[in-house]
């Protein structure tokens, strides 16, 4: 098969998913960049011997080399981008969230992605962490029972990243003319918004939150979220987002309590000498109306082993170095294109991303209307329009189909 | 010396045993519980004459001057209000009242009214590490507060039912059974969180589920944020079914550090206590900015090759131990000695007409707290909380307030 061609926009970031595909992946290679500064554009091209580089993204959709576009440029972006690369007849890789302000282009998207056959994944390196793939597994496994609390969160201090300009006009965090970045509703929250679905293995149906903006009311947004996520089963998953939260970065927490017991990853504190990350209490029991003796204990677990892809089992440390995100992106762009060669959703489809996303954009209006809002629900329909494809006018641009 | 009655000698027992051995100004001389064997027994081996199986019983009694209320949390509010009604200080457990907003607002006016002391004993308050928490909160080491999280995880599903086979108070027999953060250690989580802000909540919104203990008629995993006046969010969670060792984790975040328990961890390399980082102790860092920060005169490139800022990893904190409460006396006293030092702090208060650390007004703040959070998890949305204020500067200039000596039923 002829390999796949990728164009990427935002080059800080996206700088190490063109890495990946031009250094790891045989199934694909990066054809053209796409940043609107014009040296970053010149380093990393000269970096990966890329010949077409553009300043502008509707170059980069116009060309009709390309078949996936990797979108990294800032969280307000990402929607109306990914909205356009699939008109343009692209599958997507997208970086978290999808799509932070506007649940009408969340359901274009999909509605889009459907008529087209497109594949969209974002970019969610948490799924292939070993803690997570640990945790899940006893979840799955049935160990700790049914779930009734998850607690997930990123907490960070943005006055603390690249080398404390975090903070500075020029990056996106603050603004720069546009939206500053949310606490849950945008950027690596998504990690513990789609993580916690994940871990109640069912969508969220409500939510609630509160935000406050203590830390740096110089953005006019909040700087810090929690909000409170239902299920239809009753799961209640408590999701936290701090912008700058002085304390160090990334030592977050994933918890799952269930009605046979409670798995953890340590995150708060220094993990104990034995480097362990896990622990779990499994009982054996469920909802008992005698009463039940045993000592409860939190124990360790040992962790899953996440194999590399296939095809990358020799991967080197210095290549994994050279990739964002401890290389479990690797996992995305795999999954990725197999499932354009198989024509099956990617793991974190078009359909996952907007139960994730419109989670978020929930948020933002509970925070707004304090009030306990609504989340709209969405059905695969992948497998059901198989048969019927190819669908009417699937090939018509939208402004014409209308 | 103050006569004290305990009620329900369940719990109760240990506070005979505070009020009877360790402090001197105070002596039990009646007991109460509702099984006339329990009250006989924990009598005998006390050595205290009178036991009576009826509440009213010690209402009447002119001799009590201090109540200790340890029967199940739903009688409480009540049981406080009566001994209010018939001029007796009040030791109660937590909650002071988990049903009724009125019940509290009644209780406020009578102690009022009464220039009586109320005292719901949060065994937090007492407790070291929580007490040095608060300390350095209100020095102001964290700066602003804008986020705090306490937890009460306890399994209660094995003592529904007592080792006789007969259900506890936990299970409801015929009463209320009991709530989960409005009811016993719920009260601890809240009253903690609340004490950490150092402010009054005005807000709340909750969900529950009974995922765990589905044969009893109420939630037993509660979560509720609360909002405080400065916009400060609190979580509080408390679970009576969690699969897990009991734990009491508390965590306050401010705008220039955070402060948690390990107790989440089983044991991170420098051991359990109280860990937490300060970034004033960051050269860089002055008065809440980077020196970068927004000083435009600094050209991006002198940015870009600016040294990052410090990080600041969680340190464990040296936690004083409280005076007195030595391991000796924290094995012979229930909720590992607090109890000693709280009603001493009350006892004390009584003497010296003052108020005590969790008074009517602290507690009535928290009760509210989760009586509304209850209220927002059944109603599904975000409660009002009402607003109390702590008169007790304007009591003491009103000490002969008129009717004082009236019951309520006479008023």
């Amino acid at each position: 098969m002829k390999p796949l061609n990728v164009g990427v926009v935002g080059l800080k970031h996206g700088l190490s998913h063109a890495r990946i595909v031009q250094e790891l992946l045989k199934q694909a290679e990066v054809v053209m960049l796409c940043d609107l500064n014009a040296d970053r554009l010149k380093k990393a091209a000269e970096e990966l011997e890329i010949a077409k580089t553009t300043t502008h993204f509707a170059d980069l959709i116009a060309d009709e080399d390309i078949d996936i576009i990797c979108i990294a440029s800032p969280d307000y972006s990402h929607g109306n981008m990914t909205l356009a690369a699939l008109e343009a007849g692209k599958h997507l890789m997208v970086e978290v969230p999808l799509e932070t302000r506007d649940l009408d282009l969340l359901w274009k998207i999909v509605r889009l992605a459907e008529r087209r056959n497109l594949k969209v994944q974002m970019d969610l390196p948490d799924r292939w962490l070993p803690e997570s793939v640990t945790m899940k597994k006893l979840i799955s496994d049935g160990d700790i029972g049914d779930p009734y609390y998850v607690i997930t969160e990123y907490l960070q201090d943005i006055r603390q990243q690249g080398g404390g300009v975090g903070l500075s006009v020029n990056n996106f965090r603050m603004g720069r003319g546009e939206m500053p970045q949310e606490p849950v509703s945008a950027g690596a929250a998504t990690y513990a918004v789609d993580t916690a679905m994940w871990f109640c293995g069912e969508p969220f149906t409500e939510v609630f939150a509160y935000g406050n903006r203590k830390n740096l009311p110089m953005r006019n947004i909040d700087d810090h979220d929690v909000a409170l996520f239902r299920t239809k089963s009753g799961t209640i998953a408590r999701v936290q987002c701090s912008k700058a939260a002085r304390r160090p970065y990334k030592e977050i927490i994933k918890s799952v309590w269930g009605t046979k017991g409670t798995v953890e990853c340590t995150g708060y504190l220094p993990a104990p000498d034995d480097g362990t990350t896990v622990y779990a209490c499994v009982t054996g029991v469920g909802a008992v109306a005698e009463p039940y003796e045993e000592k409860y204990e939190m124990k360790p677990v040992p962790l899953e082993e996440v194999l590399p892809p296939k095809g990358l089992e020799h991967m080197t440390d210095e290549q994994k170095e050279r990739v964002g995100h401890g290389a479990v992106e690797v996992h995305s762009w795999v999954d990725l294109i197999d499932s354009i060669e198989n024509d099956r959703l990617p793991t974190i489809n078009v359909y996952q991303a907007f139960r994730v996303c419109a989670s978020q954009i929930a948020v933002r209006k509970s925070k707004e209307e304090n009030r306990p809002i609504l989340i709209p629900q969405i059905v695969e329909r992948h497998e059901e329009l198989k048969p019927l494809r190819p669908l009417p006018f699937a090939d018509v641009p939208s402004a014409d189909y209308w | 010396m103050l006569k004290v009655a305990v009620v329900g000698m369940g719990h109760g027992k240990s506070h005979v045993k505070v009020f009877n051995e360790f402090i001197d100004q105070t002596e039990v001389v009646t007991l109460c519980d509702a099984v006339e064997d329990r009250a006989k027994q924990v009598a005998e081996e006390f050595g205290i004459d009178r036991w009576v199986t009826n509440y009213s019983d010690v209402l009447v009694d002119r001799d009590v001057d201090l109540v200790a209320i340890c029967t199940p949390c739903h009688l409480h509010g009540k049981q406080t209000l009566a001994a209010l009604d018939h001029g007796k200080h009040v030791m109660v457990e937590v909650p002071m009242e988990n049903q009724s907003l009125d019940t509290l607002w009644k209780i406020i006016y009578m102690a009022e009214r009464r220039n009586l002391k109320v005292q719901m004993d949060n065994q937090h308050r007492w407790m070291a590490p929580a007490v040095h928490m608060r300390n350095l909160i209100e020095r102001g080491r964290l700066g602003d507060i804008f986020y705090v999280e306490t937890e009460y995880l306890h399994n209660t599903e094995t003592i529904q039912i007592g080792k006789d086979g007969v259900p506890t108070f936990r299970f409801g027999y015929g009463q209320e059974a009991q709530g989960t953060i409005c009811a016993g250690g719920g009260l601890y989580a809240v009253d903690t969180a609340r004490w950490f802000t150092g402010e009054q909540f005005v807000e709340v919104f909750g969900y529950g589920n009974k995922k765990n203990i589905p044969y009893r008629q109420v939630f037993d995993h509660e979560v509720a944020l609360f909002k405080t006046e400065s916009g400060a969010i609190a979580r509080v969670v408390c679970s009576k079914g969690i699969k897990r060792p009991t734990i009491e984790y508390m965590a306050a975040y401010g705008t220039n550090g955070t402060l948690e328990t390990s107790s989440r961890v089983p044991d991170p390399p420098d051991g359990p206590g109280v860990y937490g980082c300060f970034v004033d102790e960051d050269p860089d860092y002055h008065n809440g900015v980077y020196r970068w920060q927004y000083d435009m005169s600094i050209k991006k490139d002198e940015i870009e090759g600016a040294e990052p800022p410090v990080q600041h990893p969680m340190k464990k904190i040296d936690v004083p131990p409280l005076k007195e409460v030595d391991s000796k006396m924290a094995a012979k006293v229930g909720h590992g000695g607090t109890e000693w030092l709280a009603n001493l702090d009350l006892v004390n208060a009584i003497l010296e007409d003052r108020q005590p650390p969790c008074n009517v007004y602290e507690s009535a703040r928290s009760c509210a707290g989760a009586i509304c959070a209850v209220k927002s998890i059944d109603e599904g949305k975000p409660i009002q909380i009402p607003d109390i204020a702590d008169r007790s500067g304007y009591a003491a200039k009103f000490k002969n307030l008129p009717y004082a000596h009236l019951n309520s039923d006479e008023l």
